[in-house]
């Protein structure tokens, strides 16, 4: 028994080495536990699915390459996990599917959402319709769609209710198909006369849109929550205004006013997933 | 061997050895186990390093009060950090105390209801002071009637006596006085975290620095009336008592208020500042912000690339992380930059610990010559 705790060895001898263990421990712990090496960069989320992948269709016309949807390309669209731009005619930087001679919009919007069917279903979760001056945060369309299955029958916009009862999205603010609800659309309506019709509908065609896929099952989402805070979908009349929101949006920041990501703003309910700003001058 | 036990019969025969009050053997001498000096420096050395580190972590604390955001996996609520540190006082508060900032804002008449109100109610709210000089009271803002009429021709004459006016009445309410537009739109606090190195008693004003045209030294700056440009208090003494030489300041009330206030500052000794961070890019900008973030808008010969002193760029990187002022912004904008930059939330955000910089002394300020080789 006395020889277990001799004293004549210095280091890693029964005593000292329980006494060595315990400092080494006790560093160790505080010393990972120092808020100095928390590093303030990126917070990965490690809990939980992947987060959803968004592919970006964005519409635009060859007049409106060079003075809007150039634009677009250059701030928001690459936080997009995929994107497309589609369009009447080609172009260097855009790169856009072409679809040519079909001056309805309702037409090209089958074609669009048909051609992405084909091409591209494997490249998102959730299928974004927008056009060239939308500013769409991305990140917060993620965050959004986290708590949705992209296996739902499921699409969102800024939800309208016509006099008929008809539910459609408004034109002009986005709208995001869930990959079931396009492979749908794709499969079901558009190869069906009854359920969805094949006539142009000039400016009425989202109505259109949400008549067929109401005949198919697709439920219009509710995205009428709390969102005012984590808007998503702006819409510019002046397009210059979208490298002030992408600054604003992505970099700024204010000194010492530290974001409360918990805020509920109850006031705010009326405001839905998008808003229509109106900047006509710049 | 068996010699490591040393029984005692009669422990008060030995040295250093105390008894408690009926002398009988304290229980930890029944076996001697005296923690010898190798023991002892060991104990002692845990202890210390304990303490040692302890203070450390608090210290670290304290400095990084208020403004160390959470990972957002924790717990721990995100109102329990703003108030750490001392006294329950975040960050933006404490600068609100100790960096005083009185705003006062050129407007006229015509111009109270669809440009003035909005101003107060986005971000003039956000001044320690804010003042509007104008020539008729209001009953929804804090006017000062001047006696200068309100037209472009003594422009100049408005802003001496608006001027003049604050360092008579009001030169006791802040630290910094800034002048801006009706269409100006300023980031108060990170107006603050700009100005905090330096002392009022220094004789400085910043802006967003234009080159001097004409006949002048190579290092004569002045700031952009309309993204506006603040005084310490120093330099507005100075320049109050020293308005009436006429050799140094135009007596007459017309020309241009931002580059008479520049000459009138240089010749009096003032400094013209550095406004830019530490990446040297610009906080302030004399045109609404996607002017220096695109390039290809506007040709070499923009008027801009000519006459900026630093930093004669447009790109998607050139402006500061805290911005402080833009101009050119409409009253609707004001709301749209206010909503951005103050509520709009961005999902997965990265999150920095923000830290107060260190104070500068007058000795060391150094302020960098111009960069701008285009004239």
């Amino acid at each position: 028994m006395p020889r277990l705790f001799s004293t004549r060895r210095l280091f890693l001898a029964g005593k000292n080495a329980i006494y060595l263990l315990i400092l080494g421990t006790i560093f160790y712990t505080v010393t990972l536990r120092l808020p100095g090496s928390l590093k303030p960069e990126e917070v990965v989320d490690r809990s939980g699915p992947p987060p959803p992948r968004i592919f970006c269709i964005i519409s635009t016309y060859e007049y409106r390459h060079t003075q809007v949807a150039i634009h677009t390309h250059r701030t928001w669209v690459r936080h997009c996990d995929h994107y497309l731009f589609v369009s009447d005619y080609s172009d260097h930087y855009l790169e856009p599917a072409v679809f040519m001679h079909m001056n309805d919009r309702w037409h090209r919007m089958r074609a669009y959402l048909e051609y992405v069917y084909k091409y591209h279903f494997h490249q998102g979760d959730w299928f974004l319709f927008c056009n060239d001056d939308n500013f769409v945060v991305v990140d917060n369309l993620r965050h959004m769609l986290k708590t949705y299955s992209p296996n739902e029958l499921i699409y969102f916009g800024c939800k309208m209710r016509a006099p008929n009862g008809l539910v459609y999205m408004l034109e002009g603010s986005g709208i995001v198909f869930s990959g079931a609800a396009l492979k749908r659309f794709a499969l079901a309506a558009l190869t069906n006369e009854s359920i969805c019709s094949s006539e142009a509908k000039g400016n009425d065609f989202t109505q259109e849109l949400g008549r067929c896929l109401t005949n198919v099952n697709v439920i219009a989402g509710d995205s009428n929550i709390i969102y005012y805070i984590y808007l998503i979908c702006f819409h510019t009349k002046y397009i210059m205004n979208i490298y002030n929101m992408y600054y604003f949006a992505y970099v700024t920041r204010v000194f010492g006013v530290p974001r409360n990501l918990n805020i509920e703003n109850e006031r705010m309910v009326l405001e839905n997933k998008t808003t229509l700003i109106d900047q006509s001058s710049p | 061997m068996a010699g490591e036990y040393i029984t005692l019969e009669n422990p008060a025969t030995y040295p250093r050895f105390h008894s408690n009050a009926n002398g009988v053997a304290s229980g930890k001498y029944r076996s001697v186990q005296r923690i010898s000096t190798k023991h002892l420096i060991l104990l002692i050395l845990l202890v210390c390093s304990t303490l040692i580190v302890s203070y450390v972590y608090w210290d670290v604390m304290v400095l990084t009060a208020g403004a160390l955001p959470l990972s957002r996996g924790t717990s721990l609520a995100v109102d329990d950090m703003e108030s750490s540190g001392l006294g329950n006082e975040t960050l933006a508060e404490k600068l609100h105390r100790e960096v005083r900032v009185l705003c006062w804002v050129l407007t006229t008449p015509k111009y109270h209801k669809t440009r003035a109100i909005h101003i107060l109610r986005t971000w003039g709210k956000r001044c320690n002071k804010i003042y509007f000089m104008t020539s008729e009271p209001d009953d929804e803002l804090p006017t000062v009637v001047l006696s200068k009429p309100d037209s472009y021709e003594v422009l100049w004459g408005k802003t001496k006596e608006a001027f003049v006016h604050i360092h008579e009445q009001m030169r006791h309410e802040a630290d910094w006085f800034i002048k801006a537009d009706d269409d100006t739109y300023l980031f108060l606090e990170n107006l603050r975290y700009m100005l905090y190195p330096y002392s009022p008693e220094i004789p400085i004003y910043f802006g967003f620095n234009y080159k001097m045209v004409g006949t002048h030294q190579k290092n004569e700056s002045y700031m952009s009336g309309g993204s506006g440009y603040v005084l310490s208090r120093e330099a507005l003494r100075i320049f109050a008592e020293g308005r009436n030489d006429s050799s140094k300041c135009r007596q007459e009330d017309d020309h241009a208020e931002d580059v008479e206030m520049g000459k009138c500052l240089f010749n009096l000794g003032v400094k013209a500042g550095d406004s830019r961070d530490e990446q040297l890019r610009n906080r302030f900008y004399p045109i609404a912000p996607f002017g220096a973030l695109l390039s290809g808008n506007v040709g070499m010969d923009f008027w801009l690339y000519k006459y900026a002193y630093y930093n004669a760029r447009s790109c998607m990187d050139c402006l500061s992380e805290y911005p402080v002022a833009f101009h050119y912004v409409d009253s609707k904008q004001l709301y749209v930059y206010e909503y951005f930059n103050y509520q709009f939330q961005l999902s997965g955000r990265t999150q920095v610990a923000e830290r107060l910089p260190k104070k500068i002394r007058e000795e060391e300020l150094v302020i960098p010559e111009s960069d701008n080789p285009l004239y």
